[in-house]
């Protein structure tokens, strides 16, 4: 499901995260996390990604998350199935290992409208391919320092190791993520359409 | 037959390009011969002003080289593709940015703050910076504008053929300017003058498993020659670099590459590339260890994005 926002007379109602609305209702803030927007809701005009995130007063982050799909991805299904609540400001992405999540997706997600990128692997020593999570603590240290470099504040990049058994843990990573990323406000990363256009015509040669 | 119609401008360049196209020797002869050349400001007295009185398409080849940097650069990047048939990125900065692209790792104030302030040689007590327009005696003086952000050839025009290298090496150069001339040209859009691997394919060093306790700068160590440079800890992008160059840095230089000849096919994101190798080969199952040699990298933003951070997903750093 994805986040987006939809406008209801030109004011601003957020039903970001994974929001359902049933047709021809308004959504509001109450929307959140419950319901679905099947098609086009009449009258209301439906923003991109990158507009919601600009928007100051309710600022929620997107943040995208690479979840390793053995140990990650089942501790944030055990929170799910635990019914324990918590924001729904991250995107899980399920990878096979935390070791797949080359530092390409995360300038990606940055520069194509996340305000944050969240990448959980298995604890050290745990690793189902046995020494994935070294190769993504390796491309992590060296990716935050490039990132610092680049102007990224250091509470947009994440990586965490959590267990399937941890779906605590992965509720208040999320949580404390969200907080931190909400304090620092939308990435807005200055790309628009055209320059993205441009840059795909420049490198999409062969 | 006629000559085929030739033309070589450089933007905001180092002028090794055109220096590169020379470093086909005699062969230059050769070039001469098949071509009229109807604009080449390094070597030819040609004006600005006889490439706006050309029909439109007039000329067939423009080898083009050189990031865009300031107007003056877009406004011949404009010119050169509505006056020729073929415009090519000719070297890095055309293609990637190359050098100048690293300006783009700051703000277009804090560049010239440091230009003309704070070096320490000089002494601009008045803070005077460039103007766009000066009235002299004599009438009125300009100069370009100096823009936000360097740009590639490719995010300004439409480019048809793209030679990547710092300069491109003489034989490359040769190769794209037979293609040029014989007309055996492939698919508008290509990259010329290159291989499609990387440049470990090409290399002759052995390369046996890449796991590494240190890294090392080249002045640290006097590596083995035989053996792969990455392997001894010595940072080289071979493995993130489009082959084609020869590998004459590694092999006759005996220096890392440094990954001039651009991404190879499929890369968006040379950079990003070469961080993930860098990142995987530390010998170590100690999560500290690892973070303490990664950490021993320094400027990675300069290494990792030295010639494609203009043509780089990011394309610059997030100032303010």
């Amino acid at each position: 499901m994805f986040a987006f926002c939809v406008t209801n007379q030109g004011e601003r109602v957020h039903v970001c995260g994974f929001g359902r609305v049933p047709d021809g209702r308004a959504p509001d803030a109450s929307d959140r996390g419950t319901q679905e927007i099947r098609g086009p809701v009449p009258g209301r005009k439906v923003l991109s990604r990158k507009e919601c995130s600009v928007s100051s007063a309710n600022f929620e982050p997107k943040i995208v998350g690479f979840l390793c799909r053995w140990c990650s991805y089942t501790g944030a299904d055990l929170a799910g199935t635990s019914r324990i609540k918590y924001p729904p400001n991250v995107l899980p992405i399920r990878v096979m290992c935390s070791g797949r999540v080359d530092p390409t997706f995360v300038i990606k997600a940055l520069v194509e409208g996340a305000d944050g990128v969240l990448i959980a692997g298995c604890h050290p020593g745990d690793c189902h391919y046995t020494s994935g999570n070294y190769r993504t603590l390796g491309r992590f240290s060296l990716l935050k320092k490039l990132l610092d470099q680049l102007g990224i504040e250091n509470d947009r990049v994440r990586l965490e190791w959590v267990s399937a058994s941890e779906g605590d843990r992965w509720a208040q990573v999320v949580k404390d993520m969200t907080e931190k990323v909400k304090k620092l406000g939308p990435l807005a990363w200055k790309t628009t359409p055209e320059m993205t256009a441009r840059q795909e015509a420049g490198v999409a040669r062969g | 037959m006629s000559k085929l119609k030739l033309a070589l401008y450089w933007a905001a360049s180092c002028g090794g390009c055109e220096i590169a196209v020379l470093d086909i020797k005699e062969k230059i002869l050769d070039v001469a011969a098949a071509c009229d050349i109807l604009f080449w400001p390094v070597a030819l007295d040609f004006k600005y002003k006889d490439v706006e009185a050309m029909p439109d398409k007039h000329i067939d080849v423009c080898l083009f080289n050189g990031a865009i940097r300031t107007s003056e650069n877009e406004h011949l990047a404009k010119l050169l593709r509505q006056k020729s048939k073929i415009l090519v990125a000719y070297g890095s900065c055309a293609n990637e940015g190359c050098i100048p692209g690293l300006a783009n790792l700051y703000s277009r104030e804090s560049l010239l703050d440091r230009v003309y302030s704070e070096t320490p040689s000089t002494d601009n007590t008045n803070g005077v910076r460039p103007q766009l327009k000066v009235q002299v005696p004599e009438g009125e003086l300009t100069l370009p504008a100096f823009y936000d952000r360097v740009k590639t050839l490719a995010q300004t025009v439409d480019v048809d053929y793209f030679v990547p290298g710092c300069p491109p090496v003489a034989d490359q150069t040769w190769a794209a300017l037979e293609a040029i001339v014989t007309g055996k040209l492939p698919p508008k859009g290509s990259v010329v003058g290159a291989g499609d691997k990387t440049c470990c394919d090409e290399c002759d060093r052995k390369r046996e498993e890449k796991k590494i306790k240190k890294f090392y700068r080249p002045w640290e160590i006097v590596p083995e020659e035989e053996k792969c440079l990455l392997e001894q800890g010595i940072i080289c992008a071979g493995p993130a670099t489009r082959s084609g160059c020869g590998t004459v840095c590694v092999n006759k230089g005996k220096m890392p590459c440094r990954g001039c000849y651009g991404p190879p096919p499929g890369v968006t994101d040379q950079g990003a590339k070469l961080l993930s190798a860098l990142g995987s080969i530390v010998d170590s199952n100690d999560p500290d260890e690892i973070q303490r040699v990664i950490s021993e990298i320094v400027d990675p933003a300069g290494y990792l994005y030295r010639f494609g951070l203009a043509n780089s997903l990011m394309q610059h750093a997030r100032t303010k």
